[in-house]
């Protein structure tokens, strides 16, 4: 090791340091982050209609585009799209209206929170997937049973984070509330909902994406409609470019609808430093 | 007793007093001990005046200063302080950590204390907008805690006790977390503010330097638990240049008497029950 840090030629300096080079241009780090997917996709299309994989299993991606392009020129598509996205949307109104205000009553309320949440820790664990048989049993069925899955997914992960919202102020805003003089009505309104609102949206962001997880499960299990009943229908019917086809629906609309909620987030939390993006 | 000396007297005030503490203890329960915190606190202070409570760490001078403003009860003893005349709270604190809300503007920040009293938008924004100009913050009004310096909400800080207009000013060693630079541009400023709102400032620091810069009292506490230990009166005058009175050599002196008080405080250690 030399001593003399300033004139150490580089060839002197442990690996991790001379490893550092300086940045490639901006433009050469979009390309690398195009071309890598692209350049999979290519070597995917060429290998299946050469025979070196199995186009039973990996259908050449231009066969998958075909069968996504066949899927919206009749609408089926579509058709399927909006009925999960409306079971997702319901759902998460249902699940995640009740499961804010009951997460922010129990960071507010000692009482209510020593009450409720040995109830909600005792179930939490359980796989929500494991109640879809018993939704059934309860919902039938029809719309209930989909929507039900969705809003179960979305109440434990808001219900839990809210609450902490409002565990995770810290004290001293309290302290500042008091010295101003505000009653308990004020401490809530000027620093409980305010303190608590982004791990509250946290929450619904996770909430909506194991919403969605398990709402199109139970399409695949019991359900006549929806993104869930496509993939499971193209399964059965073998017409595997069409499962590739909804595969990507489905990841395109998990992606969207966490998005929503960030964009929810950047609205209502403008206070936020560290806003993703 | 404090102020009651009047030589420093404000003069047109007489003796009024702010604030009166009378034998004021407090027990903290830590397991099965008793934590005996403060122990007969005793002193009063006269309105305009700044009082400085220096004392070893652990002495109890937050808890008192947190007695002060009403978030913890004494177990034993009164406390008076002189009642305003609109009824509002007569005490403004300014705490030790960044304790600006991040969830609010700067200018809501500082109307805060006036929206809970029920002022009207335009009124309340108003007197905010004055008091972020007197902290040198003109143009940050719209922008959020996270966009500011520490220095810089500290000042929010000081606004938000300030535009309440309270008549006694709690500050819980508001500058301990700053820079040397930061630190000695806020304390002239807390120094010339509360000299021209005549404010009553009782003000906690564990800097000695801090303590004879502001102070026109300076109450060092004994080690756990707190008692007063000593009342020393600064001989400067107000307004004061917090950096000039440093070259006065009975700055070196004062320095030396405060030391000796806490040093024997420190050697000791805390008294047991």
């Amino acid at each position: 090791m030399s001593e003399q840090g300033v004139s150490v030629p580089s060839e002197a300096l442990p690996a991790g340091r001379a490893l550092r080079r300086p940045r490639a241009g901006a433009k050469t780090e979009v390309a690398v982050q195009l071309l890598s997917p692209l350049a999979l996709l290519a070597v995917w299309e060429i290998t299946a209609r050469a025979g070196y994989i199995d186009q039973r299993f990996y259908p050449a991606p231009s066969s998958i585009v075909q069968a996504f392009w066949d899927a919206v020129t009749t609408g089926v598509l579509l058709h399927h799209l909006k009925i999960t996205l409306g079971r997702l949307a319901l759902g998460t109104l249902i699940g995640g209206v009740p499961a804010v205000l009951l997460g922010l009553a129990m960071g507010l309320s000692r009482w209510l929170r020593l009450a409720l949440d040995p109830i909600i820790a005792a179930t939490y664990p359980l796989p929500k997937s494991a109640l879809f048989p018993l939704l059934l049993l309860i919902f039938g069925l029809g719309e209930g049973s989909k929507v039900a899955m969705v809003a179960i997914g979305v109440f434990y992960l808001a219900v839990t984070n809210s609450m902490e919202g409002v565990l995770a102020i810290n004290p001293v805003y309290l302290d500042v509330a008091k010295t101003f003089g505000a009653r308990r009505l004020d401490v809530v309104r000027t620093v409980a909902l305010p303190g608590a609102l982004p791990l509250v949206l946290a929450g619904l962001r996770l909430g909506v994406g194991t919403g969605l997880i398990l709402g199109v499960l139970a399409e695949m299990l019991g359900a006549r409609d929806g993104l869930g009943y496509l993939l499971w229908s193209a399964w059965q019917t073998f017409s595997v470019s069409s499962l590739y086809a909804v595969l990507f629906v489905t990841a395109v609309l998990g992606f969207v609808s966490v998005k929503v909620v960030d964009i929810l987030r950047r609205w209502l939390v403008p206070w936020q430093s560290g806003s993703r993006n | 007793m404090a102020g009651t000396g009047g030589t420093t007297s404000t003069g047109a005030t007489g003796t009024q007093f702010a604030l009166r503490v009378d034998a004021v203890s407090k027990r903290f329960r830590q397991g099965q001990r008793e934590l005996l915190a403060l122990d007969n606190v005793s002193f009063d202070i006269e309105v305009g005046r700044f009082l400085v409570i220096v004392g070893p760490s652990g002495c109890g001078k937050t808890t008192l200063l947190r007695i002060l403003a009403g978030l913890e009860r004494q177990d034993e003893g009164q406390i008076w302080i002189r009642p305003n005349a609109d009824g509002h709270p007569a005490a403004a604190m300014v705490f030790q950590e960044q304790s600006v809300f991040p969830w609010m503007t700067v200018r809501d920040n500082v109307a805060y204390g006036l929206a809970l009293r029920g002022v009207g938008r335009r009124e309340r924004f108003r007197e905010a907008e004055r008091w972020i100009r007197s902290v040198g913050l003109e143009g940050f009004e719209r922008a959020y805690p996270h966009q500011l310096s520490g220095g810089m909400k500290q000042r929010v800080s000081i606004a938000r006790a300030f535009a309440v207009d309270p008549d006694v000013l709690l500050m819980d060693e508001p500058f301990s977390a700053l820079d040397e630079q930061t630190r000695t541009i806020l304390q002239q400023e807390v120094s010339s503010l509360s000299e021209q709102q005549h404010k009553t400032v009782i003000f906690v620091t564990h800097s000695i330097d801090e303590a004879i810069t502001l102070g026109d009292e300076v109450l060092v506490m004994t080690h756990r638990p707190g008692r007063v230990k000593r009342l020393i009166s600064i001989p400067f005058a107000r307004p004061r240049d917090v950096v000039g009175v440093r070259a006065n050599p009975r700055y070196g002196e004062l320095y030396e008497e405060i030391w000796q008080l806490i040093a024997e405080e420190v050697q000791q250690g805390p008294r047991e029950e």
